[in-house]
């Protein structure tokens, strides 16, 4: 009977095996194994959500774009530092785990979905507000939806490594 | 205590794994963990299952409750 060859592209948690296996296996001495650092950097990635969002009040239709492109670009740096940070347990599936790493992650998952499905209401509540009926649609440029929009999905996106990132203690090195 | 509290679970793995000369890593590959969650059991952050237990104990060549209890062990 043929075995089975271990997979090593896991495309639904959209990670390779040998990118899960060198961050878990890296004993190099790291900030981002540090969970003061961890949590600044969860700080920092939700002001530049939130700020990604709030965008839609620049009245400038110029400043609001070359404000969008880094905040955007900051995002996904931040998401991917966010990833290295807690050694890509969120992505990771669990075949590459341990027990500890299982119970670790999906804790965390519950913890990100009850906080996402809180601040979907907020988002809800902003687009309400902008809509041509809402209290601040002469605010807004129309095309304001794009930015809320992109937003929610990179909160979607980092969610679960920033929930996991602020509750991991710091690691202890060898 | 309350539903969601765990209570702790005292181990002796750090002293069984220096008698027999291992590092976190060997005794990590052995039971087939990340050499991180050894540290966790060791320092009691973490209580494993009891499958994970078991399979420490058989590396560390200890009976199980010679290794892990629901009780501090005595100050040697």
């Amino acid at each position: 009977m043929a075995e089975n060859k271990p997979r090593r592209i896991f495309w639904i948690e959209g990670v390779t095996r040998g990118e899960i296996e060198r961050s878990l296996n890296d004993t190099r001495p790291s900030a981002l194994r540090r969970q003061g650092p961890r949590r600044a950097l969860v700080a920092t990635t939700a002001v530049v959500i939130a700020a990604l969002a709030l965008a839609i009040f620049i009245p400038q239709v110029k400043v609001k774009t070359y404000t969008e492109l880094p905040l955007l670009a900051m995002c996904l740096v931040l998401y991917l530092n966010l990833r290295k940070s807690v050694r890509h347990l969120s992505d990771a599936p669990n075949e590459l785990l341990d027990e500890r790493q299982i119970a670790l992650r999906d804790a965390g998952y519950t913890v990100a979905y009850r906080l996402l499905a809180s601040l979907s209401l907020l988002y809800v509540g902003l687009i309400a507000l902008i809509t041509p009926d809402g209290a601040l649609a002469i605010h807004v440029h129309s095309s304001s939806w794009w930015n809320i929009l992109m937003s929610y999905l990179m909160l979607c996106g980092t969610l679960p490594s920033m929930v996991l990132a602020w509750r991991m203690q710091s690691e202890q090195m060898e | 205590m309350s539903r969601t509290e765990e209570a702790p679970v005292y181990n002796r793995i750090a002293q069984a794994r220096a008698d027999l000369g291992l590092s976190r890593q060997d005794l990590a590959a052995a039971v087939g963990v990340h050499y991180q969650t050894i540290g966790y059991l060791e320092r009691g952050e973490y209580s494993p299952s009891l499958s994970l237990a078991l399979r420490i104990a058989q590396v560390l060549e200890q009976d199980v409750q010679t290794l892990f209890s629901i009780h501090p062990f005595p100050e040697n």
